[in-house]
């Protein structure tokens, strides 16, 4: 039987050097079996529960801390190879974001029947971007990171840096999702029904375009009101919050392929393209899901991050065939 | 005077829980000082805080023979050295005299 523990002591084996292990994971170990077989001498079956949520969550909790002092701590001592996988993995992170921001909005500009020039159709690119960036930046990145980490030589610390990008980008998506995006998509609403002819007043914000504090207002008044479209709401409202945590979730399972075994640069990128794929089918077909009534929006919006995410810690903590 | 200690060693609050309960009680496992400490503590830091203090010098640990019955992990046990007890004195005699100094 696998006493508690030990699958978060294999990941930390791979996301922590071994001083950090020895003196932070292990005695958090240790005393969450010890707890754990006297409360099965002695204790009720939930005591037993309480006893492994816990120590799980305060494990996990070092296991995070420790890997953070890691990464600071190698921060400084970069190889020559390691420095150079990590621009060349930013530039085609930076490429591929650039690339599909651009691709994802030229259908759309193309089917504008407006008479404008060079310049106002920038400026709706412009406007059409924010939005195309929470598709493309997940991508960018999970390939980018692909990228820096094939072959045998891949190392933690390229790995640790693409981590943090992640994390920091999803930070910044949120942002994006929240505020940016619905200004942007007002704005480029009010700019095309100012071509038409006679020129369109101002059309007032839909749900895409509610800011976030409008967003959840609109949302508790649907609640109270018990509204039978509140899964609309419901839908933009958490789609926000799983797509603001995708680039992580993608970067954490490119990271973990990566280190599960050594691949050549066309297999994992194959391999991220596939992941995405699915994930983007997934999100396609979470509102259809959703108005059908076949999960809660936040269960269907969450899914796609949340399993990226779930591959990821299963991977890294699989024990590898002896 | 060592690089480690070119400025006077400091005791934040929570080292100084620790080092008043191994003092009070010798040596402790990180879960028992959690428990000691009545909430003050919290099991997802204090093995933070534990590593911090070794590498300060307040404090030393040693592994335990793992448990014969059960098997797992050996568990690690804390005790304050000569150093930790050192500033934790001239820690709380320093604060006893600002207190003093103030209340005048």
């Amino acid at each position: 039987m696998t006493r508690p523990g030990e699958r978060l002591r294999r990941l930390a084996a791979r996301v922590c050097s071994e001083r950090p292990r020895q003196r932070l994971i292990d005695p958090a170990v240790a005393d969450l079996q010890a707890e754990f077989a006297a409360a099965r001498r002695n204790g009720s079956v939930w005591r037993r529960v309480r006893i492994l949520g816990a120590g799980y969550l305060s494990i996990a909790k070092v296991l995070i801390i420790a890997a953070g002092a890691d990464l600071r701590e190698s921060a400084t001592t970069w190889q020559r190879e390691e420095a150079s996988r990590a621009r060349r993995g930013a530039w085609v992170a930076l490429g591929i974001i650039t690339a599909a921001t651009v691709l994802l909005e030229l259908p759309l500009l193309g089917s504008l029947e407006i008479g404008t020039g060079v310049g106002e159709r920038l400026r709706l690119a412009t406007y059409l971007a924010p939005s195309n960036l929470a598709l493309s930046v997940p991508l960018g990145l999970a390939i980018a990171t692909g990228w820096a980490l094939h072959g045998a030589t891949r190392t933690r610390k390229v790995a640790a840096a693409a981590l943090v990008t992640a994390a920091a980008l999803s930070v910044l998506m949120f942002v994006n999702l929240a505020w940016l995006t619905p200004d942007a998509n007002q704005a480029f609403r009010v700019t095309v029904m100012a071509h038409h002819d006679p020129p369109a007043p101002p059309p007032v914000r839909g749900d895409g375009e509610l800011r976030w504090e409008d967003l959840r207002t609109r949302l508790r008044q649907a609640r109270d009101a018990a509204d039978r479209d509140v899964w609309q709401l419901e839908t933009l409202y958490y789609r926000k919050w799983s797509m603001s945590a995708a680039p992580l979730a993608m970067v954490a399972l490119v990271v973990a392929l990566a280190f599960r075994r050594p691949w050549t640069r066309v297999g994992l990128t194959g391999v991220v393209c596939g992941v995405y794929a699915a994930y983007y089918a997934l999100l396609l077909s979470t509102f259809p899901l959703a108005q059908r009534g076949v999960a809660p929006p936040m269960v269907l919006e969450w899914a796609g991050t949340a399993l990226c995410l779930a591959a990821a810690v299963a991977i890294t903590s699989w024990r590898r065939p002896a | 005077m060592s690089p480690r200690h070119a400025h006077p060693p400091r005791l934040s609050p929570k080292e100084s829980l620790i080092v008043e309960l191994l003092l009070r009680d010798a040596e402790l496992y990180g879960l028992q000082l959690v428990a000691a400490s009545r909430g003050r503590l919290k099991r997802g830091t204090v093995y933070v805080t534990l590593g911090r203090m070794e590498d300060k010098g307040f404090i030393a640990s040693r592994e335990e023979a793992p448990p014969a019955d059960e098997g797992g992990l050996p568990r690690r046990v804390y005790r304050v050295t000569a150093l930790g007890r050192q500033v934790y004195e001239a820690w709380n005699m320093a604060a006893a005299h600002m207190a003093l100094r103030y209340a005048r």
